[in-house]
Formats: structure tokens, C-alpha cells, sequence
């Protein structure tokens, strides 16, 4: 014969029980993660000995005013700049051709030796035209030739904002690597 | 028609055509990019989504087909097409629709809580390697609209690809969202451009699940996903501005976010579960961050909704945070509960049961089951009544609802489950729903019905007393008389016959008793339906040749037809309907009672019922007890017990001396609440399993703290017959435990040795014993996986039942059953002139222990509410908010009114939905019942109404989806979008016009 209820004697955990149930748990992780927790004791003095924790905790206790700071100056144009070009020289070197690279930086060894010896001498309008004839002259310049004509092609397209028409940047999508 | 549905209509045929050059084969009627996509899975395709079909809003699928450029998703594939993605002109088309995208949002992505490695258009622009945008991006002059409590739109990042329209105008067809194409920037617009939270939204949460960017995002997501979302707007809008200052290109950016998204995945868990709120079904997983849910996301996979979803589904989970539930045991000592061990609790409760069985015998003590816990749990609650304590006496809430439909087709057609599946019901050419709200009952299944209703030409009857949303949707709505279903169906049947408009070829071979039942259906006049139902005899013949010109009917029904003192009856009926027109055992034909909860159909199929073992094999046949006296090592009792109705009255007769309620707030639930409230203060002991503590509770002398689902393991199994599993999300919160492992316990003191450690073990041994789920086991329902049964022991299963029209009767053939027609009790009379109807609302689930938890849905609908006609309410004199008493002979309830067009004349309509007393339906409602199963006929009822205040403030607030104007549309309507002075077409002139045209004509 039970008439219906509603009160529920809540459940008191003192704080000094709640205290020791912390404790206990936490004694309990310490016993089960001994060795990376004596890892950790390690670091943690290094980064205390040299006042790394201090500095963290200051720039955790700041953390988004230095964030704001930060990002408001490197966002003004010098830094922006700065950083565009960074980002740029390295999408410079991951996209040259690591050979390239290499005949490149052994080209520019030889040509280092050349301070070492006399400069050769082109004996007027017939030492030119013998020197042209040399084949590996010939290389050299036509290399040079073709080097300047793609700088001018960058200049031209750069001059119409970058962005190059589709035919001739080819419009990259996951479906292929043909260009235009 | 989209892919899959193409695929269905297809079956094996298939084309072959070339694609870059290499050849491919795909089936018949998919379109150009589905065969394109097994090739290159990452070719663009933004809008297309393969639960909406092609939308054509966004041009980034374009591709060259026979030397025409076009969008792929359009296009249907033709025998020997040549279709090349690469040309220089499909490559300048995409990157062009793509910039156009880009100028309509900011790519700021590692501080954008989507990004999570499933953005459309993060990962689209990262496939096509775009660098720059041609069109720099705009902001629009819009502002965020944050009044919605569980999601948020953000013009500014709207790509205005209209995945959410589509969405809302075709697959969840409420019909709110729309673009205003016309405006100088276009934008999403809810109803007629009103603040999101004042509109028609449903809350279904489809538009925010189909969003292909950050525009529509869940609010529990912001600032909680990302590792840097959670700084303050200042600091956030520089960083973004520094990233773009500095941009050489969209390269090294992605490059971040990519490293970002996948620092998410460490911290963000992503685990499948089943939802508990209907008996649909739906499967998704739940994003969560500790113990804080972020969304819940469905996928194309999730069997039963593919992607989608209600509002119960997609935001209604943070009732398991709630500081209101049970985390300790608790016993009742003098007025108080005090909070005890488990190992109290549970010695206690050992010591009592044993007490009671020793003193009054096994069959003193009556044990609840529950359709909201896991199939393992059913299974495990029948064996510890029957096996450990020894008794028969369990049941379950089915019997509140769905026992008299299982009655129905197990006379009829043999198996007491839904014929067919969801799919089923989509491609069928005629719907007929009898006394169902799937709209707001089965949320996400009425979806299929709209669907298929606006966009494939299915027609809908709903009979119904209630002009509900389906009803007023329905190609015929019927309003009979409360309670005289029956008769029209069987009026229908037999003009049908009289025409020659039945299947007499399909009946003279698969169907048993036709003369009998042709002889029965004499009385059954048109004539005498108009007079008995008041549905006019023009309605009727519409109906019966409806039938008669659909191909493949489905009829679904629900609780109006089952909560009847005739629910078997009626249920009866209409399976002898589909029997005469031969509309079972085919793809798109059948029966489906709509199972009302998570797991009604479960339940029932692991032998909560004081009648059936596990697999529906009957208590009183020897074979069967021998066998699960072998399996179980305990003899086990003979006669069946008694049901959750009896056991009410075996307890005011004094017989029933405790019980044992598992997830069930029986005391609110069950009809003729007082009766049943009286009843539990005269038993000796209850013990109440719950997750809060519970209007039943409060009679409790001991209360077990359980785990929801979403903290524990385990099977459910929906309204077809499908089993899916659940999956393990949180930790139980502080003591509560699952209720498999409670019953474990418990049951191993009182002297049983069970040493389950996982639900599987559990599922495992039931299915294994029963010869309808033999097949049944744990590892093959990983992941997404399910099996419908019955499933064989080599674990084929059966989405259609019937097939090739086997029944499992001894000669393979179906029944005709002739039901008994009786009057509804409680008509109205002059002392109580009204009828009142009752079921349930859209955003609350049950009693609404779990929905008012959920602060936003309390938010939207804090209280249920009255539905008045408009008649009644002039005759009477009140306005909306009128506060009114309502009174039955068995009690009284108080509460506020809304005058509305969905019922009409002397009929109320009081949704069940409250936690509150002084509000709930079953202190109405009587203890009449089905003479064969004992359902309550919850449904009649009359009663009066006394006016308290003539008017007040209406119980319905801002923010629920009635008060709003739903602006229907065909869809997207790009057609408008490609009218735009601004707009250049991509795609080839001829093409151009063609689409125009097509579009034009959905």
C-alpha cells in the first residue's frame, strides 16, 4: 500500500569526501601511467629550469590580446608582404625540378672557377663569330634566350592581373593533368 | 527520378558508353555523372545530391557529351554515349561555375566549424586545385539568422546552390524554403521571408544535413567543432583578414585546414545509433565532443531514412545531460526516497520478489517490458519472468497500440509484421492511410509518402477524423463517424466485388473462405456505410475505383484504428481489403501498421507477451517449452499470463501483489489513469526501471537508474521488420547502468547464473532459439547493416513479405477472416455531448520525459493544447487560449485551447504529449478495451467541456511551425535563376534551352 512520492533525500558528498574521492582517482591514473608520468616530471623540470612554463602561462593567461596583437601587426602591409614572399620563395622551390636544381647549382660551381683563371678574350668580330660556333656556348645562350622569353611571358600575364586565361593556364581539377 | 530510384525501377538492365575515352556499363536511367563519379570520384558535382536528384543550380558538373556541353547530372545515360570530362572548354566551364560559387562565400576554413573533411565546397575547390577566385567575394546585404534554436543561416556564406529548397520543397515536403532568385543578390527565404523561427519549419533539420557548406550549420556545432571557432568575433574577422591579405593562393590554405579537420577527428567521436522516438527506424551518426552532442548526422546508407530526418531525430538528444536524471538507486523509506548502493538496491529487491513468490506463488508478480529498450533487453526481462521467476505474466506497451493490427494480419496473412519496407510504400501507386498522423507520428516515413505524392503522381486517401497534414494533402480525404472504420472498408471491399473490380484470379489461388467472406460482406451496402459512417456514397465509390485504377496499393494505419473496443476487427478488415485486390505479396503493395516506438515491433518479436515465446511460438505448445527448458536449463511455466489490462485488474482484485515496470510510464500511459494510479497504491512492491524519475515512479518501492541508448548497446528493430543495431555513444551517467546489465544482476540473485558481458551474446542465443530470426546475429549487423525478418539461418533476410504469394499457412494459402462489427462505446450523449480524439504532436514524444527536456523543442512547444473547431468554438463563445476544463466519467482534465480547421464540429483533439497532470488525456480516457486483445479504446471517449476563462494567451507560442505559411514551390526553380540578366550559360545554347524547358515542366 505505497502512496506516491516525490521527495528524494539528495545525495550529500561532503567536500572533504569528495576531496578524497579526487585523490584516490587520480592516485590510481598516477600508478597506471608510472613511466610516462616520470617522463613528463623530466620535461617539465627542463622546461621550469629554463622559464618556459613561465612564459607559457603568461602567454596562456593573454593568450587571444597577444593573438590580437600578433595577427594585427603581421597583417599590416610591410609584414603581409613579408610573409607573402616567404610563401612564396617556398612554393618557388617546391615547384623547381630537383635535377634542374642540381644542373643549375653545378653550373653556378664552374662559373665560380672561372674567377679563379684569366677571362677569356674574344679577339674581335671573327673571335665572336668562332666563339658562337663553340657548342657549348651556343647551349649556354639559347638557354638564356628561352629563359628571358618566359620572365617576359610572366611580366605580360602578371600585367593582366594574374589570373592567365584558361587556355593558357590550363584550369587544374581533379580530373587530369592536361593543360590547355 | 533520381539514382536509386532509378536503379529500382531498372532492375539489371544496364548501358555501356565511354567516359574519357575507356568504356563503362551502368544500369539504365542513372544519369551522366553517376557514371562518371566510379571513374573519378572527385569530378565536381556541388548541388547534385543522390537523395535529391539533379537540381542543376550550380553548373560545376559539366562535362562534353557526343561534342555538347552539358551538366552531367541531367542527363540520362544513352546506349553508346561518348562523354569526355577533360576538353579545355568543360574545364574552363567548371572552373568558371566554380568561381561563381566562390564570389557567394569566404573561404575562411580553418576557422569554420564545417570543416570537418566532409565540406562540399571545401573539398570541391581543393579537388580542382583553385588557386585564386576570378570573382573576389561579396558579402550580401543580409544578416545572419540566428532565431532558430537548433540551427542558424548565414547569407554571406550561401552559395545558393539550393540543396536546402530542394530538400524542404521535395523530400521533407513541408514546403518553407525557397530562393528569392529575383532579388539583386538572391538568398534563402523561409515561407514568405520571414525570421527562420517564425515560419513553418518543421525543424526536420533536412536543409542543414543537405548543405553542402557552412551557410545552414546545427547552433551546437559553432565555436565547438574547431579548434579556433571559439574566439571572440574581433580577433576571428582579423585572422580571417590576414589570411586573405596574405593568400599566394588557395594552396597552402587548404593544406592548414585539411591538417585542422583532421586534428578534429581525434577530439570529435562519430558513432552510430538508432533513434528511439518511432517505430520508423532512422539511423545516423551522433557527432560528440565529451559529452556534449554537435549534431546528428544521417547518411544515404542509413537504411531506413537515408538522410533524413524530424526534429525529435536531429535535435532532440540532450534530455541525457539532464541534471534531472536518475544517477543513484533509490528506495522508498516512509515519505522519502533515499539514494542507496546498487548492491542494496538490488539485494533489497531480491529479498522482496522471492518474499512475495514464496508467500502468494510465481503468477503474484507482473513483469513490464518495454518498446523503448533493446531487443536483448526484451529478451532478457521475458526470460527473468518466465525462467527465473516463473511466470508468464509480461507484456508490454504494444498492447497500448499495435497488438490488435498484429492480430489482423496474423489471421489473415499469417506474420504479425508490416509486409513490405518504407520503399515499398514510396513506389506504390496508391496510399490509403486509415487513422494515422504519420506526418507528425512517423515523421520521417510520411516524407516518402509527400514525395512521391507531389513529384511521381501517387495518390493519397487518408481517412482520418482530422483534417491533418496528410489529409489536407490527400487526392480524397474521408471523415467517418469515430470508431466505424470497418464498416466503410468492408462497404468498399464489397463494391469492389460487386463491380468485378477485385483480384478474383489472385483470390481463387492464394485465398482461403471468399464464399463465407462474400456472404458476410451482404450487409455492407453503400447504402448503409453512408448512413452508419457519414462518409457521402459518392466518397466511397471514389475511393473503391482509385483502387481500382492504382497497379500497387499500400495501406497504412495507426493508432485510429487500433484504440477501439474493434481495433482487431478493423485492422481485419483492411487486410482482408488488400486480400480481395490481391495488393500483397508485390513491390509496392502491403500492409503497414505503423509501429508507434523505437521498438513496439521488437518487443512483441522477443517474447514480451504473456502468450508467445521469442519468434511469436506459443507458451502452451510442449515443443516449444522443451525447447527453451533445454536452452535455458529451468522448466518452464505451461498457461499464458496475464497482460499489462489484466494485470491493472488482477491487482484491484487482489491477486497481483507487485510488479516490475521497466521503461514504461505505465501510470500515465495506461488508460483510465486513476484506475490505474489506485491500482498501484494498493500492490505490495514495485520495482521501476527508468531513466527519470517518473510519474510511476513516485508509487515505487524501489527505483533502478537505467542508461538511454545513446549509453548502451544492444538491436532495435522498426516498423519493417528491420533490425538494426545501436551503438555505444556515452558512458552511463553516473550510477545509472543499461538494463541489460541490471536484469543481469538482478537475476543472478535470485538464483540464475547469467554471464552475459555484451548484448551480443544476448542476441546471439534469442535468435538462435526461434525459427522466425534464426539467422539473426550481431556481426552481421555492423555498422549500417540490417536484416528484416524472417531471416534464415544462412542470414538471407526478407524486405517483402509474401512473395510470390506464399503465406505461412499449412497450404501456403491467406485467409479471409470475417471480423465482428461492434458499436463504439461512449458515444456522445447529453451529458457528454463532445468526442474527443487523442495521438500525438510532432516535436514531443510520449509523456515527454525526454522532449520537454530538450530545451529547445520546450522552447518551441512548452505545453500541449486543445484543438477546438472553429464551430464549436463560436458556439460556445472562446477564442484561441481560452482556458478550458474538460470532463469524462472517469476524471478531468485542465488546460488551454487553439481554435483550428484540422477538426471540425463536436469533435476535440487533446495531444497526449504532457508530463503534467492536470493535463493528461488518460485521466479521460476509459478501461473499455478490445475484447480480443485488451488494447484500451483510448480513442472513445466522450466528454464535456466547462469554460473556465473565455480567453487568454494562446498555449501555442512563436516558434511553432502551425502558426506559419508554408510558400509551396516545384523546387528550386532555376530556371529563374538562369532568366538573370547577370547570367551567362555555360553549357551549349541548345542545351540551355532544353533544360529550360525541362525544368519549366517539373
Amino acid at each position: 500500500m505505497a502512496q506516491p512520492i516525490r521527495t528524494i533525500e539528495q545525495v550529500e558528498t561532503s567536500p572533504a569526501e569528495q576531496r578524497a574521492q579526487a585523490i584516490g582517482a587520480l592516485l590510481g591514473s598516477i600508478a597506471d601511467h608510472s613511466e610516462s608520468l616520470g617522463t613528463l616530471v623530466q620535461l617539465v623540470e627542463r622546461l621550469h629550469q629554463r622559464g618556459v612554463l613561465k612564459m607559457a602561462i603568461a602567454l596562456l593567461e593573454q593568450e587571444e590580446e597577444i593573438l590580437q596583437i600578433v595577427v594585427d601587426q603581421v597583417g599590416k602591409p610591410g609584414y603581409a608582404q613579408g610573409l607573402k614572399n616567404a610563401i612564396a620563395l617556398v612554393q618557388l622551390f617546391s615547384s623547381i625540378d630537383h635535377k634542374t636544381l642540381q644542373r643549375v647549382s653545378k653550373s653556378v660551381q664552374h662559373l665560380s672557377r672561372l674567377t679563379e683563371r684569366e677571362p677569356a678574350r674574344i679577339a674581335g668580330v671573327l673571335g665572336l663569330w668562332r666563339t658562337l660556333r663553340d657548342p657549348d656556348f651556343a647551349a649556354g645562350l639559347g638557354f638564356m634566350v628561352e629563359a628571358l622569353k618566359v620572365l617576359g611571358k610572366q611580366f605580360e600575364t602578371g600585367s593582366q592581373g594574374g589570373q592567365g586565361s584558361p587556355t593558357e593556364a590550363g584550369v587544374k581539377d581533379g580530373t587530369g593533368d592536361v593543360r590547355g | 527520378m533520381d539514382q536509386t530510384e532509378a536503379r529500382l525501377d531498372t532492375r539489371s538492365k544496364t548501358v555501356e558508353l565511354t567516359i574519357d575515352g575507356k568504356p563503362a556499363t551502368v544500369p539504365e536511367g542513372s544519369n551522366v555523372l553517376s557514371a562518371i563519379l566510379p571513374c573519378t570520384d572527385t569530378f565536381p558535382h556541388v548541388c547534385y545530391h543522390p537523395a535529391l536528384g539533379p537540381i542543376e543550380t550550380c553548373d560545376t558538373c559539366l562535362a562534353e557529351v557526343d561534342g555538347r556541353l552539358v551538366r552531367t547530372c541531367a542527363v540520362p545515360v544513352q546506349s553508346g554515349m561518348n562523354v569526355v570530362t577533360k576538353t579545355v572548354r568543360a574545364r574552363y566551364a567548371r572552373k568558371e561555375a566554380m568561381d561563381r560559387i566562390l564570389h557567394n562565400h569566404e573561404l575562411y576554413c580553418t576557422v569554420c566549424d564545417n570543416n570537418n573533411n566532409n565540406c562540399t565546397v571545401h573539398n570541391t575547390a581543393m579537388a580542382m586545385q583553385i588557386e585564386h577566385q576570378k570573382y573576389p567575394f561579396e558579402p550580401k546585404p543580409y544578416e545572419q539568422d540566428n532565431s532558430h534554436p537548433f540551427y542558424r543561416y548565414d547569407p554571406d556564406q550561401c552559395i545558393l546552390c539550393g540543396r536546402c529548397v530542394e530538400a524542404c520543397q521535395n523530400l521533407q515536403v513541408s514546403e518553407v524554403l525557397s530562393i528569392d532568385w529575383e532579388r539583386e543578390r538572391p538568398r534563402v527565404i523561409w515561407d514568405h521571408d520571414v525570421p527562420i523561427n517564425e515560419s513553418s519549419c518543421v525543424s526536420c533539420g533536412h536543409c542543414v544535413t543537405v548543405c553542402p557548406c557552412n551557410a545552414l550549420m546545427e547552433k551546437n556545432m559553432l565555436g565547438e567543432a574547431g579548434f579556433l571557432t571559439a574566439i571572440k568575433p574581433k580577433l576571428w574577422e582579423s585572422m580571417i583578414h590576414l589570411t586573405k591579405e596574405i593568400e599566394p593562393g588557395y594552396g597552402p590554405i587548404f593544406t592548414v585546414s585539411e591538417v585542422e579537420a583532421q586534428m578534429r577527428e581525434s577530439r570529435i567521436q562519430r558513432t552510430k545509433t538508432v533513434c528511439t522516438y518511432c517505430g520508423v527506424g532512422c539511423s545516423f551518426d551522433i557527432w560528440t565532443k565529451g559529452r556534449k552532442i554537435l549534431k546528428v548526422e544521417p547518411h544515404m546508407e542509413s537504411p531506413a531514412n537515408q538522410i533524413s530526418t524530424c526534429v525529435k531525430g536531429k535535435f532532440g538528444w540532450d534530455f541525457v545531460n539532464s541534471p534531472e536524471r536518475l544517477v543513484h538507486p533509490l528506495i522508498r523509506r516512509g515519505d522519502r526516497f533515499v539514494p542507496v548502493s546498487w548492491d542494496e538496491a538490488l539485494d533489497y529487491t531480491a529479498q522482496r520478489l522471492t518474499e512475495i513468490r514464496a508467500k502468494h506463488g510465481a503468477d503474484s508478480i507482473g513483469y513490464i517490458s518495454s518498446s523503448k529498450c533493446t531487443n536483448e533487453e526484451n529478451y532478457l526481462m521475458q526470460k527473468f519472468a518466465r525462467a527465473v521467476m516463473g511466470t508468464n505474466n509480461i507484456d508490454n506497451c504494444s498492447r497500448y497500440c499495435q497488438t490488435p493490427a498484429t492480430e489482423g494480419m496474423r489471421r489473415t496473412l499469417g506474420l504479425g509484421g508490416d509486409t513490405g519496407s518504407i520503399s515499398d510504400i514510396a513506389s506504390a501507386d496508391l496510399v490509403i492511410i486509415v487513422g494515422a498522423n504519420p506526418a507528425e507520428s512517423h515523421p520521417v516515413l510520411s516524407t516518402r509518402i509527400r514525395r512521391a505524392h507531389k513529384k511521381y503522381g501517387q495518390k493519397l486517401i487518408v481517412a482520418d477524423l482530422r483534417k491533418n497534414d496528410m489529409a489536407k494533402r490527400a487526392d480524397l480525404w474521408l471523415h467517418p463517424k469515430p470508431g466505424t472504420d470497418l464498416i466503410w472498408l468492408s462497404a468498399v471491399t464489397k463494391y469492389l466485388i460487386d463491380q468485378g473490380w477485385h483480384d478474383a484470379q489472385f483470390v481463387a489461388d492464394h485465398v482461403n473462405g471468399y464464399a463465407e467472406f462474400q456472404s458476410w460482406l451482404e450487409t455492407y451496402t453503400l447504402e448503409y456505410a453512408e448512413e452508419q459512417t457519414r462518409i457521402p456514397r459518392a466518397e466511397l465509390i471514389r475511393a473503391a475505383e482509385m483502387i481500382r485504377d492504382a497497379g500497387k496499393v499500400c495501406i497504412c494505419w495507426a493508432m485510429g484504428v487500433t484504440q477501439h473496443i474493434a481495433g482487431s476487427e478493423t485492422s481485419t478488415a483492411i487486410c482482408n481489403l488488400l486480400l480481395v485486390t490481391g495488393q500483397v505479396g508485390r513491390p509496392g503493395t502491403g500492409a503497414y501498421p505503423l509501429r508507434g516506438h523505437n521498438n513496439v515491433q521488437g518487443a512483441g518479436d522477443f517474447g514480451c507477451a504473456p502468450a508467445y515465446m521469442p519468434g511469436y511460438e506459443r507458451v502452451e505448445d510442449e515443443r516449444v517449452r522443451s525447447k527453451y527448458a533445454q536452452a535455458w536449463g529451468v522448466e518452464l511455466p505451461a498457461s499464458p499470463g496475464w497482460d499489462n489490462h489484466q494485470m491493472v485488474e488482477k491487482i484491484h482484485e487482489g491477486t497481483l501483489k507487485a510488479m516490475y515496470i521497466m521503461g514504461e510510464e505505465m501510470a500515465l500511459v495506461d488508460s483510465n489513469s486513476n484506475h490505474v494510479q489506485r491500482a498501484f497504491e494498493a500492490l505490495e512492491f514495485i520495482v521501476v526501471q527508468d531513466i527519470f524519475f517518473s510519474k510511476t515512479a513516485q508509487y515505487a518501492d524501489v527505483v533502478f537508474p537505467a542508461a538511454p541508448s545513446l549509453e548502451k548497446e544492444g538491436t532495435f528493430t522498426n516498423t519493417e521488420r528491420r533490425i538494426q543495431r545501436l551503438y555505444q555513444v556515452f558512458e552511463p551517467l553516473g550510477d545509472a547502468k543499461p538494463d541489460w546489465q541490471i536484469l543481469t544482476e538482478l537475476a543472478n540473485r535470485l538464483g540464475a547464473d547469467w554471464r552475459y558481458q555484451h548484448p551480443g551474446e544476448i542476441l546471439d542465443e534469442a535468435t538462435a532459439l526461434t525459427d522466425l530470426m534464426n539467422g539473426v546475429r550481431f556481426n552481421r549487423l555492423e555498422g549500417y547493416n540490417s536484416l528484416q525478418w524472417p531471416v534464415a539461418s544462412d542470414g538471407t533476410d526478407t524486405p517483402l513479405l509474401y512473395s510470390e504469394a506464399r503465406f505461412p499457412f499449412p497450404d501456403g494459402k491467406a485467409r479471409l477472416y470475417i471480423p465482428k462489427w461492434t458499436e463504439p462505446v461512449l458515444q456522445p450523449n447529453e451529458e457528454y455531448d463532445l468526442h474527443l480524439n487523442n495521438g500525438r504532436m510532432l516535436e514531443h514524444f510520449h509523456e515527454g520525459n525526454l522532449t520537454y527536456r530538450v530545451h529547445g523543442i520546450e522552447e518551441k512547444v512548452p505545453t500541449t493544447y486543445l484543438e477546438v473547431s472553429e464551430e464549436l468554438a463560436k458556439q460556445r463563445g472562446i477564442q484561441t487560449g481560452a482556458l478550458v476544463r474538460i470532463v469524462s466519467p472517469y476524471g478531468a482534465v485542465k488546460l488551454r485551447a487553439v481554435v483550428t480547421d484540422r477538426v471540425s464540429g463536436n469533435e476535440l483533439y487533446l495531444p497526449m504529449n504532457t508530463p503534467k497532470d492536470q493535463e493528461a488525456v488518460n485521466y479521460l480516457t476509459s478501461s473499455y478495451h478490445d475484447d480480443v486483445t485488451h488494447t484500451p479504446a483510448y480513442k472513445e471517449i466522450h466528454v464535456r467541456m466547462e469554460i473556465l476563462e473565455e480567453r487568454g494567451k494562446s498555449p501555442m507560442t512563436r516558434g511553432n511551425f502551425r502558426l506559419g505559411n508554408p510558400n509551396p514551390q516545384p523546387g528550386v526553380m532555376v530556371e529563374r535563376k538562369w532568366r538573370r540578366a547577370d547570367y551567362r550559360p555555360l553549357v551549349d545554347e541548345s542545351e540551355s534551352k532544353a533544360a529550360t524547358v525541362r525544368s519549366e515542366m517539373k
